[in-house]
């Protein structure tokens, strides 16, 4: 899914966008992770783009295409064992997709995102009782960051993580991070032009109280 | 047996091609030298740095290299057909010296790396080029260089392969013992030769091409063994730089076949409208193009047929209704775009053209007459005019920034998505839609609907439209015949009339009239939050050098021809606005 939506960044590269990752994780390693891709902010220039159906020689999916998306992933997943409660969410009013499902541990959770980014035995999650581990790598469109016209578009979007967990969390690795009040979620969140250029930016070694 | 076939293919074909070119011409285009050389010097936009820096590293881009060659301050033509049996096209340059010509193609075909080497013979009254591959042919004198082409192609239809009959033989085995020998009556293709189909289809499709070849040359030969005439037409304008014409019906014809080739897997093909009818209403479209200094301009003139250039013609001359005039902004808007068609005659014409262009031998044209009629006779066609008389206008004044209420999410402390209303500043276009209606009762009516619904809000003398705040607050207006649609209500009662006096003019002439004023639409949508700050510097620049874009149409037709003309204005004058467009692109993509 993140491919299908770094895609949809690189076509939708008009204006504002932010990419949210938010995983809730528990002690048995299962939890929920939801993927959320918004384009509310640049609502105007998405709908411009969706219409034109081409950006700079680029295709731009349709509605329809990008229903079908959404629901080519919901199949491709729901064969993967340990993933349950799958479901999508497109609003075309605001231009705000969500995914959202549960894992019951963090293999079938690294599947799920190997799948979508078309790689194979990838770690992107690790953990255990005393800590938690977010290993990025995002599939990058080529020549999109050589673009000069894009980077001013890029560097205005966010892509962000918000990791909740059961325990308290004691540190986490990458500085840019933030501690919520209760300590129990760290927030990260950086510009899409830095996190493409550098996917470790978003990288994250979470320590937490057992 | 196979050589017999393939002999007997050709013969056809060359017999096909033995029946004489057509005259007649489908498209004409001509590049004004003559003219054009007199508005700006074409030396100086072939070397222009734009050109230079496109062309450096590409040999074959040399431009000057040709322009060396050609005579530039004359015509140079093209012209073809693609609707005949024969279809081809001619290009016609004036050049300046046959052996300057013949030492360039020599020198080409040296530095040509490919197998097949061009051939060049001079003949006494002209000297004949063919392009190793067959598929060109130019001619050329000491005044002029034809490419000629016959643009036929060889494809997979035209190819058949051999066809052999398959008898089998096959034997029933058990009890009883019987011999059952069937003949299989369906010719099979010879499979045995599969794996020489396409290299068979090769040989036929090289064949075909050198007779082609052959065609061209006694064609060139034609053109010049007794002194070559440039082609004209009176169909072009010799009176634009750049002036084409294409012969609508043949296009039409052209793009009939092409659908007709799909529709055969529909069943909806037969009720399509065919060439010939819609051939019947437009002769012929002209495109021509003008550069001076302070302007670019392009006509574009469709001749109809005269009982369709009257019935335009009755469309486009309507009275307007002066009411609307007085809702004109007053100061000149962004843009504007204003259209005052006779909708009474268009509804009275409807049925009658509807019925020339859906008219076939499937659905005759009796049949078609029967609906029409009864359509005719339902519809009242001055009670309907009077919903929609046909004045329309619309304005584009300004963007401003209004704050709109929108619904978004924020982190509470523990990074918990919160739903939260928010009161944002959002740019959005002011504008209004100008319309007549002299219904009586309809619109006040439809209004008071809006109204019992809740759609419709009163506020004083106009109603707002419920929950159109993101647009900002769109409102509906009347004022007798007049109907305003818009969010901007201060720009419909105007302080004085100067800009309307101005369209009043232009409107004497013109059922239709547009235009887009660049530096002010460019102004303002740099203010607004859409622009990035490296587009508005490029914008900027684009408002130093045009002021705006213009489009009219006059109501009337001169010679059963309606024109569209649309003109972009510069801001310079200093010199040709080729050579002006050149500098902005170079400016532009230099950063």
């Amino acid at each position: 899914m993140k491919k299908i939506f770094a895609l949809c960044c690189c076509l939708f590269l008009t204006s504002c966008f932010e990419i949210t990752e938010r995983i809730k994780y528990h002690d048995d390693q299962s939890g929920e992770y939801t993927l959320m891709v918004d384009f509310s902010k640049s609502w105007l220039k998405t709908k411009s783009a969706i219409w034109l159906e081409e950006v700079d020689g680029v295709k731009i999916p349709n509605e329809q295409e990008i229903t079908q998306k959404l629901t080519d992933f919901k199949s491709k997943v729901s064969k993967i064992e340990g993933i349950s409660n799958i479901t999508t969410k497109t609003d075309f009013d605001s231009y705000i997709f969500i995914i959202k499902l549960d894992y019951q541990n963090l293999k079938a959770l690294n599947e799920v995102v190997n799948t979508l980014n078309k790689q194979k035995n990838q770690i992107h999650f690790n953990g255990n009782t005393k800590s938690f581990e977010r290993i990025a790598s995002y599939p990058i469109p080529e020549n999109l960051l050589k673009d000069e016209k894009k980077k001013e578009d890029l560097e205005k979007a966010n892509m962000i993580s918000i990791y909740t967990f059961d325990h308290d969390i004691l540190a986490t690795s990458n500085a840019n991070s933030k501690i919520s009040k209760n300590k129990k979620t760290v927030f990260l969140k950086q510009s899409m032009y830095s996190v493409l250029k550098k996917s470790s930016l978003m990288n994250n070694n979470i320590q937490l109280n057992p | 047996m196979k050589q017999i076939f393939t002999l007997l293919i050709l013969f056809t074909f060359s017999l096909a091609y033995n029946q004489a070119l057509s005259k007649k011409q489908d498209y004409f285009v001509q590049f004004n030298g003559s003219q054009l050389s007199k508005k700006v010097n074409v030396a100086e936009v072939l070397n222009h740095s734009v050109l230079k820096n496109y062309k450096d590293g590409k040999a074959y881009l040399d431009i000057n290299e040709y322009a060396n060659l050609l005579k530039l301050d004359q015509k140079i033509t093209v012209h073809g057909n693609y609707s005949d049996s024969i279809p081809y096209y001619q290009i016609t340059i004036p050049i300046k010296s046959r052996n300057d010509i013949k030492t360039f193609l020599l020198k080409k075909n040296q530095v040509n790396d490919s197998l097949a080497k061009a051939t060049i013979e001079d003949f006494a009254q002209y000297s004949l080029y063919n392009s190793g591959d067959k598929k060109t042919t130019i001619g050329w004198n000491d005044n002029y260089l034809v490419i000629f082409g016959l643009t036929k192609k060889y494809n997979y239809n035209d190819y058949k392969p051999l066809v052999v009959q398959d008898t089998t033989t096959t034997v029933a085995v058990g009890d009883p013992v019987e011999i059952a020998v069937e003949a299989n009556e369906e010719p099979v293709v010879d499979t045995t030769s599969t794996d020489n189909y396409y290299a068979n289809f090769q040989k036929e499709q090289m064949a075909f091409d050198s007779i082609q070849s052959i065609h061209q040359n006694r064609f060139i030969k034609s053109l010049f063994e007794n002194g070559f005439t440039a082609p004209v037409s009176d169909k072009v304008n010799n009176n634009a730089d750049i002036s084409s014409w294409i012969d609508y019906a043949s296009a039409m014809s052209g793009f009939n076949s092409a659908y007709m080739a799909l529709a055969q897997f529909t069943t909806y093909n037969k009720f399509f409208p065919t060439q010939k009818n819609l051939g019947n209403f437009v002769k012929g479209i002209n495109l021509d193009f003008y550069f001076d200094n302070d302007n670019a301009r392009v006509e574009e003139i469709v001749e109809y047929s005269k009982s369709v250039a009257d019935i335009v013609s009755s469309i486009n001359t309507r009275k307007i209704n002066k009411n609307i005039f007085n809702h004109f902004p007053s100061q000149k808007p962004l843009g504007y775009m204003t259209y005052h068609i006779n909708t009474k005659a268009a509804l009275e014409s409807f049925p009658g053209l509807s019925a020339e262009i859906f008219s076939n031998t499937f659905l005759f044209k009796e049949d078609i007459s029967v609906v029409t009629d009864l359509i005719s006779t339902i519809i009242d066609e001055e009670a309907t005019a009077t919903l929609f008389d046909g004045d329309l206008s619309m304005f584009l004044y300004d963007f401003t920034e209004r704050e709109v209420t929108v619904k978004t999410f924020e982190y509470d402390e523990n990074y918990e998505q919160k739903s939260v209303e928010k009161k944002i500043k959002k740019s959005i276009p002011l504008f209004s839609v100008i319309f007549t209606s002299t219904h009586p009762t309809f619109a006040d009516k439809l209004i008071q609907l809006g109204v019992r619904k809740k759609v419709l809000v009163a506020k004083g003398n106009y109603y707002e439209i419920i929950g159109t705040q993101e647009y900002g607050n769109l409102f509906i207006f009347k004022d007798k015949d007049v109907i305003i649609v818009g969010n901007s209500i201060d720009n419909v009662f105007p302080k004085n009339d100067s800009f309307s006096k101005g369209i009043k003019k232009e409107l004497k002439q013109n059922y239709f009239s547009a235009k887009v004023n660049v530096e002010k639409l460019v102004e303002a949508y740099g203010k607004s939050k859409e622009a990035k700050t490296s587009e508005i510097e490029k914008l900027n620049r684009l408002t130093q050098q045009f002021t705006d874009v213009t489009l009219y149409s006059a109501k009337k037709l001169v010679d059963d021809k309606l024109k569209f003309e649309l003109k972009l204005n510069s801001a310079k004058a200093d010199k040709n606005i080729i050579l002006q467009t050149l500098d902005l692109i170079e400016e532009l993509t230099s950063n």
